[in-house]
This record gives C-alpha cells, structure tokens and sequence, in this order.
C-alpha cells in the first residue's frame, strides 16, 4: 500500500503544472547565469575563453539553488500535499481507503523529497547542457554530481521539517508563512548566532563542501552527522504524531 | 446472517460537547440500514469513527472482526464510503481520480475505472477536469469512488445529497438491489425519513447523540403511517423525556 500511495502522491505533485514552470524556470536560469558571466568576462577583461570561464559552471550557482529554490519547491509541494489537503477536505479521499496513516505520512514525505530529487537533478543536468553548449567539455561533472548527491541528504532533513510544520496550523497560507518564517529565522540562527554554530541543520545545506575535500574529516562529520539524524528523528516522529492524530 | 459490523457502546464527544454516547448496533450481511436524526445529531460522527476519521473515546468498533483504531487495513478492506460531500481533486479529471483510488485495490483494473464511469453516467465527462463538474456530478463520481472496488460493505453518509429525483431513484434502486441480489451491506444515513423507508430494512434514530431506537422499516411502518410520522413521534418522546421503547408504544 505504500507504493500505491507514492505513486499517486507523486502523480497528484506531477498534475500541477506550477511545478513544470518552476522547472523550466531554472534551466532558463541556467542559461542566463552562464550568458550573464560570459557578459561580465568580455566586459572586465575583454576575454572571450570560455573553457576557463566555465569551469566552475557546474557548482557556482549551487548555493542559492540549494539554499533558496529548492526550499521553495518543498515548501510548496509540502503545501499542496499536506495543509492543502487538510484544506481542502481532500485528504479523505486517501483516508477513507484501505491503508495506514504511516503509510500515507511517509508516501507524502517521499513524495516530496522525490521533487526535490527531480529538482536537483534537473538543475544538474541544465547546468551540464550549458557547459557543453559554451564550453564544449564536461570536466568537473564527477565532482558535481558528487555534490548534488551529498547535498541531498540535509535536503531530506528540511523535508521532515516542513513536513511538521504544516501538522501545527489548519489553513494552508498559515502553514506556509509558518515555514518561511522557521527557515529564515534557523538559516539566520546557525549563520550569525554563535551559541547555535553547528546546531542548525540549515547550515548544512551545502553539505558536500565537507565532504568533497582533500582529506575526509571524520572528526567533523560524525557530530553533524548525529546532529542531521537526530533532527531527521524529531521532525519525523513530531510530524507523524500529530498527523496520526488529525480528525477530519 | 454474519454481521460486518458491529459497534458497542460508542462514545465520541467533541470540545463543545457534542457527539455520540453509548451507541451500540450492528449490521449484518445484505442488510441496508438507516441512520435518521436531524441535523447534528451525530449521524456523521459515527460514520467519521467507524472510517478512523476521528478517535473514539472508548466503546468498541468492528468491522469484519477488525478495529479501524487498530488497524484501518485491515477494517476498511473491504468496505467502501463516502463521508459528507465527496471530497475530490479539483484539478484531475474524474477518470484519473477514479484511477488513482483504484490503486489502493490490486485486484482493480482499469476496465473497473471504466465500468465504474459508465454505471454512474459520467463516462462522457471522464476526461473533464472535476472542477467543472456540477453538485450532483460530484456526489455520483464520490458514490462511484465508494463502489469502485465492489466492496461488501458500503458507508454512504446522505448519498442523495446534490442529485436529482431520477438519479436518487436510481441509487435507491441500485442500493437495494445490491443488497438483496449480491448480499452486500450498506450503512446510509440521512435526514429525510422518505428517502430510508425507500431502500432500508432497518433504521436506527439517533437524537442529540443518543441512540433512541434501532427498529425494522416494516415494524416502523406498522406503528405509523410512514416513517416521518414515527421518526416525529419518536423525537417527541425524546424532547419529552420519557421513554418510548420499540413495542411500547
């Protein structure tokens, strides 16, 4: 019954064509980012080598993708599948079939993480496109995909989180305006307030900058580590009881 | 006759102290049984428990042997419902819906999705994004939601809601018949006593969240000239205080 709810969880995400924009939006980002440095390039230094330009095409624009698309688009899907459907009195349709909430729960959760998959995904491969367009090579693809692969993880953990912040209020624009204010106030928490250096998972949103070094630090990593898991647990366990607990 | 549900002592009380008390019944195979009480008197919040749609705070719930608090996959297995107004995606077209749900039903095909369209006459607008539909279009796509896996025991909560006169005589006629030649067992509840004495063989009356009386149509229909005359006698005596039980009046 798991599958069963995934797939149409997955399928009700796909029917919106928001999401399909928000797709073509970020390779249309892509294209201008890349045309935007070549710009700049040929203003600045009146140089015209694109091979150099390019090389960190792949990584550059990793930061506020990850730090501010992708939120978006999980915060949205987590809108449409949970508080919208809560709304909307749609959930019934799930909940009055043969299948236990755990199951619907962690259907809508992977649902969600799985558009971010696509997401991420996608805005590797638009980014590799320009490359080549430009640059007619595909060095540093391995450590890019490399990092887009690490930079999953914490990504599942903010999935967890807007996950339980839409159990707390009823209407879907509160739910929203709930998670986007938690997120700007953790990601200015973990940024500028010294005591909670390290505590915040948001901070590890460009999780694969640790991991992608010379040397691996496992000193480092193992704390964050715990500490990414330990949100994970939290947030799954906070949001599951109170979605267990709804009535309908 | 096996029973495919069966409710003991329910109790189910709201904030405002509204709800249901020590609500107890059965309904067995190939029974239609009506829940009538006026507005608010807690119809809905009994189907609402027996769905896992909201907890109860104590008596106890089966259905084919299961209890939806323990396990809803096991006990929604073989039944199928519609709670209040069907509740749909506003932007899927009705055959996507009905195949999304079908889903949840291995045994499903989508010649099921199909037949399911036709039987409630929606097959022409199948295509159609839901939100386009009207009322009635709606109730029939959630009644036919609700059948779609050919259940045993089917919850319907004011099915007629939304439809007009030819398509309600066509539900009551299909529930009845459903119920006399395939055996299947249908909980409806309403607040029109007409549209109950139609397709039930049995009512139960509840009234500002009590039971008040759990008694066959045709003895109904022996004490009273139709079941409106007796569902007012009976709330009467309920708003009265005193306490008419079946065979005493």
């Amino acid at each position: 019954m798991f599958l069963a709810s995934l797939k149409n969880e997955l399928e009700k995400l796909f029917s919106r064509k928001k999401y399909i924009v928000f797709l073509i939006l970020d390779a249309i980002g892509c294209l201008l980012l890349a045309i935007g440095q070549l710009v700049a390039k040929i203003v600045a230094n009146g140089e015209f080598d694109t091979s150099i330009l390019f090389d960190d095409m792949l990584t550059s624009s990793m930061s506020p993708f990850l730090t501010v698309f992708i939120p978006l688009m999980a915060l949205l899907a987590a809108a449409d599948l949970f508080s919208g459907e809560f709304h909307d009195l749609s959930i019934r349709m799930v909940l009055l079939r043969p299948v236990e909430r755990w199951q619907i729960f962690c259907a809508k959760i992977t649902a969600i993480f799985g558009l971010c998959v696509v997401f991420v995904f996608s805005h590797l491969v638009f980014s590799l496109l320009v490359k080549v367009l430009f640059s007619k090579t595909v060095s540093g693809a391995g450590y890019a995909i490399g990092a887009y692969l690490l930079d999953l993880v914490p990504m599942a953990v903010l999935v967890l989180l807007f996950a339980f912040l839409h159990q707390l209020v009823k209407s879907s624009g509160s739910a929203v305006a709930l998670s986007v204010i938690c997120y700007i106030a953790l990601v200015i928490l973990g940024k500028y307030v010294s005591f909670a250096g390290g505590l915040i998972f948001t901070e590890y949103l460009s999780w694969h900058s640790i991991w992608l070094g010379a040397t691996l630090p496992v000193a480092v990593l193992l704390p964050k580590i715990g500490i990414l898991l330990g949100t994970a647990i939290v947030f799954y366990c906070g949001g599951y009881y109170l979605f267990e607990r709804k009535e309908i | 006759m096996e029973k495919v549900l069966e409710i003991a002592n329910l109790v189910k009380l709201y904030k405002n102290g509204r709800g249901v008390q020590n609500i107890s019944f059965s309904v067995g195979e190939g029974e239609v049984v009506g829940l009538l009480g006026p507005n608010g008197s807690g119809k809905t919040t009994i189907m609402k428990a027996l769905t896992g749609l909201c907890r109860y705070q104590s008596g106890a719930i089966r259905i084919f042997g299961a209890d939806p608090a323990d396990s809803i996959e096991k006990a929604l297995a073989n039944v199928g419902c519609l709670i209040e107004q069907p509740t749909l995606y506003e932007n899927m077209t009705a055959k996507r819906q009905l195949k999304l749900m079908s889903r949840y039903y291995p045994q499903l095909s989508n010649t099921s999705v199909e037949l399911a369209l036709k039987e409630f006459g929606l097959d022409r607008y199948a295509n159609e994004k839901v939100r386009r539909y009207s009322l009635g279009m709606k109730q029939r796509l959630g009644i036919a939601m609700a059948l779609l896996s050919d259940p045993a025991f089917i919850i319907l909560d004011e099915p007629g809601n939304g439809l007009d006169i030819e398509s309600t005589v066509e539900l009551r006629t299909k529930i009845v018949s459903l119920a006399k030649e395939r055996n299947k067992a249908f909980l409806v509840s309403s607040h029109q006593a007409d549209d109950i004495e139609k397709m039930c063989n049995r009512v139960i009356i509840i009234y500002e969240g009590n039971l008040i009386d759990d008694v066959t149509v045709e003895d109904a229909l022996r004490l009273s000239p139709t079941l409106e005359d007796y569902f007012l006698m009976k709330i009467k005596a309920a708003k009265n205080g005193a306490s008419f039980r079946k065979g005493e009046c």
